[in-house]
């Protein structure tokens, strides 16, 4: 008995520490689904651990087959000092070339810049970011830079989505520029509808063609030709060219769709 | 004027029937000849009809019907006076009657959008007045042996082949060439006119004033003597060019030259006859403003001031822009790429355009209301000062409009140069409104000039200072816009002012009455 005893404890310390480590095993599985496609990168300390969490599990939650990355930054990363290059840079160092979409809150300039890569960098295109960055720099510019992440991703999303974001500023310039169109259009239709308007003369029968004009003749005009010569020149060859070819082209990777806005 | 054109038949009244060529009964509708009838007791006086409003003067054996001012279409009652003065020597009698006038206008305006109802509707054309204009005859002698050099090209597989030589022609010519006597028909409306087939002149007739009237201020002859020497002159050497080119394909190598030499051999035959041409008038007053529509009665060439009807343009452009809109919003939604940060090159771009435009139409306008091509108009010998082709202005002003253009180039090359095509359209378009405003603007800048380069500053402050905030990148879009339909509006008005002339005042200009006739 005492051998059946301590081999079943032996196998309920085994299934216990099985279960344990199934289940241990199965919360370090979520914690890295929701953390290897999810960055964030608050070198700016502008994010609190709350904040971050929350951030966490917002972008947890949307689909796991791209990658999300933020990043704050108090410098510039590189040399260029160009935005684009320095998302690049900070979302290849992450994610490499797989998709997603990154976005950059710099404090040495104050701009946001946010783009896709991979799938993404046509789902989600250079307008789409410039449109994002434009519904959501007024609330980075009042220091709330959760709420700009939040707001931002939650768009990015819907973008990606086929969702429906507002763009009112596009809108009213749309309407705007098509209302000055209208009224340049039909501007030039006026004065094109109106150049060089002539109707041909009447010419009385017994007026010949070569007498138009207010003028009669009356008299001889009688030409010779003297010293005529006459100058020579080899015609300029015009030669088309031979075939040319068609170069194989290649379709890079990596790059990056990306748009900004100060704040 | 029955009085004067009694009908043999019934007494009536007979008017000069331009389709037939005969006196016609409008009574009883019976037709005489020209040469077989003599009006009654044809004394050669005219009853003389002042404008109240423009003085213009409007001369007939009798203005019976008589209206509406052919100059300035005011309503006139009985602001008569009796002239003692004859009639020119010479005429043409119309061809065209009012009908196929009408018809001829219509064919020309057939398409043309957003005409003002008085001018296309069919009361309006009815007011049509046949109005025979005071020209000029000038008769010149042509003599001598002129040389002009003459070049053709030919070429085949191998060589290209310049002829050149020397066309000697001997001159023995009389030309005539007629030229607007008018004070009050505009020099750039008469010669949009010809042609008048002068060939066709008549020893003047009294019974070709029938049912027609004249004009009765005419400019000094002396006034055009230069320009039909230098008419006549063209005119012989067009001759030549069209001999060269039927004898050996040649053509005239030295145009100008040509035309001076031959002038040099041009001699005045006999003074200048007055004559009456043919016009059909029509004209049209809206707000101090008057439209002229001119058909020649001989040939029905036809001029027309067509001005726009703001109210029917605006319409159109509403309807215009609502389809532009829907347009833009689905091309912004299918290219989501498109960056609105281009829009302030684009507002340069136009604004640019805008101001070119303005800048030409603004020296038009400067150019006719003040007769600068109208030698005619106050009887003086503006011609030579104002030829068309080389009427510039430079001033410290146009200067000034250089430099900057100059530092804006600076400015875009040394900050904002990156290759984008906007960008580089935008530079260029700036530079050459400025150029443009500097060598074209006579008088002073228009109004609407000075909104397009509102525009193109606010595109300009957009561009340069690039605000981060939306509110002013933006605002300064949308303000930029907003002035630039305010500028298209502005143009499609000035265009109406370039289109229609201000109310006439011959009094006050005095118009070089002469009373030769």
């Amino acid at each position: 008995m005492r051998g059946i005893k301590r081999y079943s404890l032996i196998i309920m310390a085994a299934l216990v520490v099985l279960s344990g480590i199934s289940f241990l095993s199965l919360i370090t599985e979520t914690a890295m689904a929701a953390g290897s496609n999810v960055t964030i990168n608050d070198r700016a300390d502008l994010l609190s651990d709350e904040e971050e969490q929350k951030l966490y599990r917002q972008l947890g939650a949307y689909s796991s087959s791209r990658n999300y990355l933020i990043v704050t930054e108090d410098s510039y990363l590189y040399s260029s000092g160009r935005m684009h290059d320095e998302m690049d840079l900070c979302y290849h160092d992450v994610y490499g070339d797989s998709d997603g979409v990154a976005f950059l809150i710099n404090m040495s300039d104050r701009q946001l810049y946010t783009g896709g890569f991979g799938k993404c960098r046509r789902e989600f295109t250079s307008g789409d970011a410039r449109d994002v960055t434009d519904n959501v720099y007024r609330y980075a510019s009042g220091g709330d830079y959760y709420r700009c992440l939040s707001m931002a991703f939650t768009q990015t999303d819907k973008v990606i989505e086929n969702g429906f974001i507002l763009r009112p500023m596009r809108y009213a310039v749309a309407v705007l520029l098509g209302l000055f169109l209208g009224f340049f259009i039909m501007f030039v239709v006026c004065l094109l509808s109106r150049k060089n308007r002539r109707v041909s003369p009447v010419i009385p029968a017994d007026i010949g063609r070569s007498e138009f004009g207010p003028v009669s003749y009356n008299g001889m005009i009688n030409p010779v030709f003297l010293n005529a010569i006459v100058h020579k020149s080899r015609r300029r060859s015009s030669s088309s060219g031979g075939g040319g070819f068609s170069g194989g082209g290649s379709s890079g990777g990596g790059g990056s769709s990306g748009g900004g806005h100060g704040f | 004027m029955a009085e004067l054109f009694p009908c043999p038949s019934c007494g009536g009244q007979l008017v000069y029937d331009p389709t037939r060529g005969q006196m016609k009964c409008r009574s009883c509708g019976s037709f005489f000849d020209v040469e077989g009838y003599k009006p009654k007791s044809f004394d050669y006086t005219r009853q003389i009809l002042t404008c109240p409003s423009c003085g213009g003067e409007v001369a007939a054996p009798s203005l019976e019907g008589m209206e509406f001012c052919p100059y300035c279409g005011t309503e006139i009652a009985n602001a008569q006076a009796f002239s003692e003065k004859g009639y020119p020597e010479l005429i043409i009698p119309f061809s065209l009657s009012k009908e196929d006038c009408i018809d001829r206008y219509r064919r020309m305006v057939k398409g043309v959008p957003f005409l003002p109802d008085e001018l296309s509707g069919t009361d309006g054309l009815s007011s049509f007045v046949g109005l025979y204009t005071p020209y000029w005859i000038y008769h010149y002698k042509a003599s001598g042996t002129v040389v002009a050099p003459v070049e053709k090209y030919t070429s085949d597989a191998v060589y290209d082949y310049h002829y050149l030589a020397d066309m000697k022609t001997d001159l023995d010519c009389s030309i005539s060439m007629g030229v607007d006597a008018s004070a009050t028909l505009d020099d750039t409306v008469s010669e949009k006119l010809d042609p008048f087939f002068i060939d066709k002149l008549e020893e003047f007739n009294p019974d070709y004033m029938a049912g027609f009237y004249a004009e009765n201020s005419t400019v000094d002859p002396s006034v055009y003597v230069d320009s039909a020497r230098a008419k006549c002159s063209e005119t012989i050497v067009k001759k030549m060019d069209q001999m060269a080119e039927e004898n050996n394909d040649y053509s005239i190598g030295d145009f100008k030259g040509t035309c001076q030499r031959v002038a040099d051999h041009l001699t005045v035959e006999k003074e200048s006859t007055g004559a009456y041409l043919p016009l059909w008038f029509l004209t049209t007053r809206k707000n101090n403003r008057v439209a002229y529509t001119v058909v020649n009665g001989q040939t029905g060439v036809t001029y027309a001031d067509l001005p726009v009807d703001i109210g029917k343009y605006v319409r159109a452009s509403l309807i215009t822009s609502f389809v532009c809109a829907i347009l833009l919003l689905l091309l912004f939604a299918v290219f989501g790429t498109i960056d609105m940060r281009i829009v302030p090159y684009v507002t340069l771009i136009f604004s640019s355009v805008l101001m070119i435009i303005s800048a030409i139409q603004s020296e038009r306008i400067y150019r006719k209301e003040n007769h600068t091509d109208d030698a005619g108009y106050t009887g003086v010998k503006k011609r030579a000062e104002y030829n068309a082709g080389s009427f510039k202005v430079f001033s410290g002003k146009d200067a000034a409009g250089l430099v900057v253009g100059g530092l804006c180039l600076i400015g875009f090359f040394g900050n904002l140069f990156s290759g984008n095509f906007f960008k580089l359209i935008g530079i260029a378009s700036i530079v050459v409104a400025l150029v443009v405003i500097a060598t074209r603007t006579s008088g002073s800048f228009s109004k609407t000039t000075l909104f397009a380069g509102a525009g193109a500053a606010i595109s300009l402050a957009d561009i340069f200072l690039a605000p981060h905030q939306d509110i002013f990148l933006y605002g300064l879009i949308i303000a930029n816009l907003l002035v630039l339909i305010i500028v298209a509006y502005r143009l499609t008005a000035d265009y109406n002012r370039l289109a229609t002339s201000p109310l006439p005042q011959f009094q006050k200009t005095g118009g070089g009455l002469n009373e030769r006739y």
